[in-house]
């Protein structure tokens, strides 16, 4: 009996031990010292692509991927300047990316490029847009393909005082050309902000932004841009916006620190709201990110005093998770569902230890990643310290981190080993 | 406010109408490496649609040969070449794979793991335009002549590697001809169609034929039409329409369904200056219609001409641009059931010319009608 009893708990455990396991965030830093935002898409194998700007070293976009020793940046050929990237991969696995690419630094004054990557043809880059004289630049731009690979693309022309005034581009095939149109719906003014598009299966596109006083919802649908019923929104200006399975157009958003989640129903009922979280200072407008998997589970990511949250809604109530207590003021959190329908998301962070803002990656699922596990076993502990230890005071041609480098100075130092002791003990698995 | 009303009417009644008799839009567009040069001497064409069917890929045979497809803002060329292969056919896969034969059997393909190169057969005749199609499941299929017979032989690829059987009724003799067309139907079954004695012939292999070739005749007169002038596609309900020169005319062939007959036309007159592989094309697009796209000579000019066929009748007649004659030209339909065709301008450069809508008729009528509202 009580063999019975044990081999019923055991599995009871192992059970559970396998739920916890499958939902559990894995949270990897992918870089150091970046702090201009991300994106993450998936390739056909599921397996994470980044793409970020400003890491040290070069002065433009780099794509990262996860290797068996760690994740690679590699840079992104002609993009000096580039910052502000969003990225998606076509139904023939090739790279689509949308950018901005900094004129001057000096003046902030932004081009909008697109490029993309095959498996068979290097990076290939087109201009969409240039800041002409009558408006100062271009901003805050967001990506989507249509199920045909046709990208469609919002941004921001900004005027200085002017305000900014919103904008849609698609390529047009037909013609080999970018056409451009400005949403009219969405007005004019300083305030709004963080653009997002989103497109259904069925070809809808929605556009949403926020500003100081209401979230604003645009769906194109039979060859014309219509405008939904405004939602008020809070004073954080935080919005974004993602089609529900059903092609209904869905927006989070803060109001009175709350974050809310709204579906437009028809026109006849309108929104249909509901509260997600209550939040404490929801840090910046870069930091909600809304998407849908496609089995229609609503996910948010936002930032609650300074720590990373995602909530969920799978049967009706929303639950909440922190996937990292402490991230920057301006996470700008791009999420998406992979080919699993796991949510996977890139945000920008903070390392306390290194007192540097990283890019991180977070999912479930993901292969657990330290920069200090040096011996790649998935645990920091003497055998990473050992090999930290035989390299002690050295100084490297060149900067090593596969030696325990890790603020890569080109030599081994207290830094280091202040690096390492922050990750003592860290367990991958 | 009479007069507004029966404006209305006036363009609703035009707009439902117009679809089947306006003219198109077409869009121009050369083709070009990144750099914006043009992409080598002029060459046969062949065109296919890849990544969501809607981004045209234009083969090139010739003194340069390749591949390029268009990307947003630019084409990029792929790495492989046809060498001294001419006469291409193109065709796009269920899963937007985009595939050329070339006359010496060389089948490059693009899809999800970018080029590939390789022979249906080491044993093609060269010199006459072989046949590409897709089947159901995205396998492709090349209708070709060997060297060493000459006997029309299909080669089906399956896991990587290419399987040959020869076109032949079960106890009847092979055939020997030098001008067919490939396509498969909704049952996945090869049709193909071919001169055999100086007459249109057609065959069947698959579910329904118990996967043994079923010729039927198609026309009793003879063909007079020029070597390798042929090609084919299936409309809605699987009915063929098989596009063939005849002498100086461009003939079609369609199956009717309800007299259980062939019928045979002239569609329009061809120009003289067709190469071997012929410069006319026609395909099904995804509502069971068929675009005829050929090279017509009107009053001694080489003139692009695009008609439409959506199974209850030709729908006008489009004369685009003058063209180079002596090139294949290729037509493909995006997701939109726009068609794109590929061709050589008198400028020698490459093209497609891209049709979306709406038609320039309906805006003309639109426009006229609102001015006469405002002067009023």
């Amino acid at each position: 009996m009580n063999r019975i009893c044990c081999v019923y708990l055991l599995c009871v455990l192992s059970f559970c031990g396998v739920c916890f396991a499958d939902d559990a965030f894995t949270v990897n830093i992918v870089a150091y010292g970046t702090a201009n935002s991300g994106t993450v898409a998936v390739d056909i194998n599921n397996s994470p692509i980044v793409v970020t700007s400003s890491l040290s070293g070069y002065d433009g976009l780099s794509i990262i991927t996860q290797t068996p020793a760690g994740y690679e940046a590699n840079g992104v050929p002609d993009t000096n300047g580039g910052v502000w990237p969003r990225l998606k991969f076509t139904s023939n696995s090739e790279l689509s990316l949308v950018y901005l690419k900094n004129l001057s630094e000096a003046a902030l004054s932004y081009e909008l490029w697109y490029g993309s990557k095959g498996s068979w043809f290097d990076w290939t880059f087109s201009r969409i847009e240039g800041p002409p004289s009558s408006y100062s630049s271009i901003s805050r731009p967001d990506m989507d393909l249509t199920a045909n690979d046709i990208p469609h693309i919002v941004y921001y022309r900004s005027g200085g005082i002017q305000g900014s005034w919103v904008f849609h581009t698609f390529f047009d095939v037909h013609s080999q050309q970018w056409i451009k149109e400005q949403l009219t719906g969405f007005g004019s003014g300083g305030g709004l902000s963080n653009l997002s598009i989103d497109i259904a299966p069925d070809g809808k596109i929605m556009a949403s932004a926020s500003n100081t006083q209401e979230v604003k919802v645009a769906v194109y649908s039979d060859g014309s841009w219509s405008y939904l019923p405004s939602l008020q929104a809070g004073t954080g200006r935080i919005s974004s916006g993602s089609f529900t399975a059903d092609s209904l157009p869905a927006v989070a958003f803060e109001r009175s620190g709350q974050i809310i989640y709204a579906v437009y129903i028809n026109d006849v009922i309108g929104w249909a709201e509901t509260i997600v979280a209550p939040v404490i200072t929801p840090s910046s407008q870069y930091s909600i990110a809304l998407a849908h998997s496609s089995t229609d589970v609503p996910g948010i990511v936002y930032v609650d005093n300074q720590s990373l949250m995602y909530a969920s809604n799978v049967a009706g109530g929303w639950t909440t998770t922190m996937i990292d207590e402490q991230v920057a003021q301006d996470a700008k959190p791009n999420l998406i569902f992979d080919h699993n329908d796991k949510p996977l998301m890139v945000y920008d962070g903070y390392d306390e230890c290194a007192d540097m803002l990283t890019l991180n990656i977070a999912g479930i699922g993901l292969e657990p990643f330290n920069i200090a596990d040096l011996n790649k076993d998935k645990v920091v502990n003497l055998h990473d310290f050992a090999i930290l230890a035989s390299y002690w005071m050295t100084i490297l041609p060149e900067p090593d981190l596969a030696i325990g480098d890790f603020d890569q100075n080109a030599k081994i130092d207290a830094l280091d080993l202040r690096w390492l002791s922050c990750n003592w003990l860290w367990q991958g698995e | 406010m009479k007069k507004q009303i029966l404006y209305a009417t006036l363009v609703i009644c035009v707009v439902f109408v117009n679809g089947a008799f306006a003219g198109r839009t077409w869009f121009y567009n050369e083709i070009t490496d990144s750099h914006g040069d043009p992409i080598g001497p002029p060459g046969d064409t062949a065109i296919g649609m890849r990544s969501g069917n809607a981004w045209p890929v234009v083969g090139y045979a010739g003194p340069s040969s390749g591949a390029s497809c268009m990307l947003p803002g630019a084409w990029a060329s792929g790495p492989i070449s046809f060498g001294n292969g001419r006469f291409l056919d193109g065709a796009t896969a269920p899963d937007s794979t985009v595939a050329f034969v070339s006359d010496m059997g060389q089948v490059v393909t693009l899809g999800k793991t970018g080029w590939s190169s390789s022979f249906c057969s080491s044993t093609v005749y060269s010199h006459y335009k072989n046949s590409i199609a897709f089947n159901g499941n995205s396998a492709p299929g090349v209708l070709y002549r060997p060297m060493n017979n000459n006997y029309l032989t299909l080669s089906m690829k399956s896991g990587g590697a290419w399987y040959a059987s020869t076109v032949q009724e079960s106890g009847g003799p092979p055939v020997f001809t030098d001008a067919y067309a490939l396509d498969f139907d909704s049952y996945n079954q090869a049709n193909v169609a071919f001169r055999y004695n100086d007459r249109l012939r057609y065959a069947t292999k698959g579910v329904l034929t118990g996967n043994q070739w079923i010729f039927n005749s198609i026309e009793d007169a003879p063909v007079i039409g020029s070597v390798g002038q042929f090609d084919m596609a299936l409309a809605a309900d699987d009915v063929p329409y098989v596009l063939y020169n005849n002498g100086s005319s461009l003939n079609y062939a369609v199956y009717d369904r309800h007299s259980n007959s062939w019928m045979t036309n002239i569609l329009d007159v061809l120009s003289s200056g067709s190469p071997p592989g012929g410069n006319f094309c026609v395909t099904a697009d995804s509502s069971g219609g068929v675009g005829v796209a050929y090279v017509a000579d009107l009053a001694g000019q080489n003139m692009l001409s695009y008609a439409y066929n959506n199974g209850s009748g030709w729908m006008g007649l489009d004369r685009l641009v003058e063209v180079r004659a002596e090139y294949t030209i290729g037509l493909a339909f995006d997701y939109e059931n726009n068609p794109v065709i590929s061709f050589v301008g008198m400028d020698g450069r490459m093209k497609i010319a891209y049709d979306p809508v709406p038609e320039p008729a309906t805006l003309a009528v639109l426009a006229l009608g609102f001015a006469l509202i405002r002067r009023r």
